[in-house]
């Protein structure tokens, strides 16, 4: 057995190999940002309204309305249910947790006063959840046209010797022969084998089970300024960090009684976590041609991200009177270690324009009456992009793998506008808000109805006064996604259709400093 | 827990004395437009709270001492002896080497119970990793084929065939994640509760499948396969 493991552990590594798949790009690039209270009730738009904490995320010229300072926390809850469509039947599952929103302090001042000359600056330091992976997933089908097991035999292609896909595809395809889910046909011999599945193919009933955990917090550093408070500048400095949590598993059972046919049920168990830390930069100007009007552009550079993935895999089939009930694990491939990958990863950048209207732009609190705000931003999901590490795994196969990964991103995703708009109204020390937001569909029909949107409506209260202020918001959200347990190139299969259901409490506490 | 909420009353407290200057008047809010505090007002808070000057922590404590001085010489005079700290500490239950004193280098922060107690350290057998490889997918899979166009049917129609139909038009289940905690017996618990049977629970209190069962199932089969009831054995890797 040692013998054995010292031969597998000298090839292993020098295989051919495949990546991560384009899911895992777009999970990373279709996000949808938290904020503080104030901004998350008026849909998340602050590309042009400014004078909020959270600006520094979306717009930091928008800090450069500060001529005071501001100190926020943003505790929150979520939920988020799941109700999963496959084959035609529905599942459900939701998951509640913690979150919070923007976290930080500004400080801004005038360092001119003046008609015609006045000039502000401002620095802020905050931390924000910029995306939450954060969902159960749960589905089940009876599926008549295909079944997991193909997946493996496209993994070992025309690879015909037995020995080597019972050890060359550790992840997948090798567990999956090693305990008979796919099998030799009879008649062949070593190195021509041809595979066939076990499974009962066109008539499996298959279950998926995800957990997903984890999210991007972000922290930055942002400097802002202004003329004449007229033009208003910034930009910002991020360091996003990133951690995901996938806990994968996958049944297809035979739907009948049959016990002689050899096939009662195949499983795949597969961990992830992928964690990194990335570089962004965010430039933003906000210009007032007139009166109580601001107009706002912002770009989001792209975030260059290290990222390693660790991951592992257990295959269990029960083959009934043939083979039994026979397990393995990637574990016993790599010495019961996870196997771990370090890469590049770059996201997409944004683009965003706004304009606001703020009634009025007065000190006199007792004089200001509201605003409303609408924000349409730009992501190319498409242009995800990733590379070896060259410290890393930095292998000419892994080089040529992941530029066809980056092609088969451009080939799954596209370009998408998102939409925010909200408004508020003042009554002197008392806010009330609403807002909506229109996160658009990145995916490209490929043939399997790949779609996907987000919906959100928020309202909340606010009150300031006294050097403190409080803002409390809850975000309604409605998804649609899609989720595939897996995809093959030579058989027919289908995506679960996923409808999402979520609220969002949010809290914001805030001290004037 | 108690410590956090603590620590955040704390840090309230503390933020709130920060907003002093806000506490009368109006509260500027900066969306809309705020001015910069007047520069003066500081300027009259020292000159009216002389007394409570605080620029150099040594100045201030110098003086503290000068002035308990003048009130009383003798009862201070120690504090003059350069060796006074040192002969009341040296020595004494809060500086011996023994458990009593917490700040000691060899107190109860510093023991074996302290994770970055740098006796005896103990590196951990990490095992290296043997697959640095990324992971598997078949990215053809990934192109639009014409396959799957031809043999494709809507997966979203309702009572798609097989005993997943249903016949009150509903076909939303609730059945809890249960086929996920059992390899041995994975088929049948699938069959179970896909025909709507199961009562297992799951499990996770932030992590639920929600409802109880229905039994919404037209099929009449039964799972009885024998050899799916008996554990998994480890497989060994084939050979040819």
């Amino acid at each position: 057995m040692r013998k054995l493991f010292f031969i597998l552990t000298l090839t292993v590594p020098a295989l051919s190999v495949f990546a991560q798949e384009p899911a895992d790009a777009l999970r990373f690039s279709w996000t949808t940002p938290g904020g503080t209270a104030r901004q998350q009730a008026i849909g998340g738009a602050m590309t042009s309204l400014g004078g909020d904490l959270s600006a520094m995320f979306v717009n930091p010229a928008g800090l450069g309305f500060y001529k005071t300072g501001d100190f926020v926390i943003s505790p929150g809850i979520n939920f988020l249910k799941n109700k999963s469509t496959y084959y035609g039947r529905t599942e459900k599952d939701n998951r509640t947790g913690l979150s919070f929103g923007t976290t930080g302090v500004v400080l801004g001042t005038e360092t001119r006063r003046g008609k015609n000359k006045s000039k502000t600056i401002a620095f802020a330091f905050g931390i924000n959840r910029t995306a939450s992976f954060g969902s159960n997933i749960l589905y089940r089908g009876l599926n008549t046209q295909s079944s997991y097991s193909q997946k493996f035999l496209e993994e070992i292609g025309n690879d015909g010797d037995g020995n080597s896909v019972a050890g060359k595809y550790p992840f997948g395809a090798s567990l999956a022969f090693n305990t008979y889910w796919i099998d030799t046909i009879g008649g062949g011999t070593n190195p021509n084998f041809n595979f066939q599945s076990r499974a009962t193919v066109g008539n499996l009933i298959q279950e998926q089970v995800v957990t997903n955990r984890g999210g991007i917090t972000e922290l930055a550093l942002a400097f802002a300024g202004s003329t004449n408070d007229k033009f208003f500048y910034g930009g910002s400095v991020a360091l996003p960090f990133l951690h995901y949590e996938k806990e994968s598993s996958f049944t297809e059972a035979d739907a009948t009684t049959n016990t002689g046919n050899k096939f009662d049920f195949g499983r795949i168990d597969e961990n992830l976590t992928t964690s990194g830390v990335g570089l962004n930069g965010k430039f933003g100007i906000i210009y007032k041609p007139a009166e109580y009007v601001r107009l706002g552009v912002a770009v989001h550079t792209p975030t260059f991200y290290i990222m390693t993935d660790r991951y592992n895999a257990t295959v269990t089939t029960n083959t009934e009177s043939y083979k039994g009930n026979l397990t393995q694990s990637s574990g016993d491939f790599t010495n019961n270690t996870d196997a771990e990958f370090k890469y590049y990863l770059i996201t997409p950048y944004r683009v965003m324009v706004s304009a606001s209207y703020v009634l009025r732009e007065i000190e006199d609190v007792r004089k200001q009456k509201g605003f409303l705000t609408a924000d349409i931003e730009y992501v190319n999901h498409k242009a995800s992009s990733y590379s070896t590490d060259p410290e890393s795994d930095n292998t000419t196969e892994t080089k040529s793998y992941l530029k066809s990964l980056n092609q088969a991103i451009d080939n799954a995703y596209k370009g998408t506008f998102n939409f925010k708009a909200g408004g508020e109204l003042k009554f002197t020390t008392i806010m009330a808000r609403l807002g909506l937001a229109y996160y658009g569909n990145p995916y490209k029909d490929l043939g399997h109805e790949e779609k996907g949107s987000r919906f959100s409506l928020s309202g909340g209260l606010g009150y300031r006064d006294k050097g403190f202020f409080i803002d409390l918001t809850y975000v309604h959200t409605m998804g649609k996604d899609v989720h595939f347990a897996y995809r093959v190139q030579n058989a027919a299969y289908s995506g679960a259709a996923v409808k999402q259901t979520g609220g969002n409490a949010l809290l914001t506490l805030g001290f004037k400093i | 827990m108690k410590s956090k909420i603590l620590l955040l009353a704390l840090t309230v407290a503390f933020l709130s004395s920060c907003t002093t200057s806000y506490k009368s008047g109006q509260t500027p809010d900066d969306v809309y437009y705020s001015r910069s505090q007047p520069k003066e007002e500081y300027v009259n808070v020292e000159k009216q709270d002389d007394r409570q000057y605080r620029d150099n922590d040594d100045n201030y404590y110098e003086d503290q001492y000068l002035r308990m001085k003048v009130r009383n010489r003798y009862r201070w005079s120690d504090l003059d002896d350069p060796y006074y700290f040192s002969r009341r500490y040296n020595y004494s239950a809060y500086n011996c080497c023994c458990f009593g004193n917490p700040w000691t280098p060899s107190s109860y922060w510093n023991n074996h119970y302290n994770p970055y107690y740098n006796s005896n350290i103990i590196i951990n057998p990490k095992t290296s990793v043997v697959y640095t490889g990324p992971r598997t997918f078949n990215l053809s899979s990934y192109n639009n084929n014409a396959l799957t166009n031809s043999n494709y049917s809507n997966p979203k129609v309702k009572n798609n065939g097989g005993n997943n139909s249903n016949n009150n038009g509903s076909n939303t289940y609730s059945q809890p994640r249960n086929s996920n905690n059992n390899n041995s017996n994975a088929g049948n618990i699938l069959r179970e509760v896909f025909k709507g049977n199961s009562s297992s629970s799951s499990s996770g209190s932030n992590n639920s499948s929600s409802g109880s069962s229905n039994n919404n199932s037209s099929g009449s089969s039964s799972s009885s396969s024998s050899s799916s009831s008996s554990s998994s054995t480890p497989a060994p890797v084939r050979k040819f």
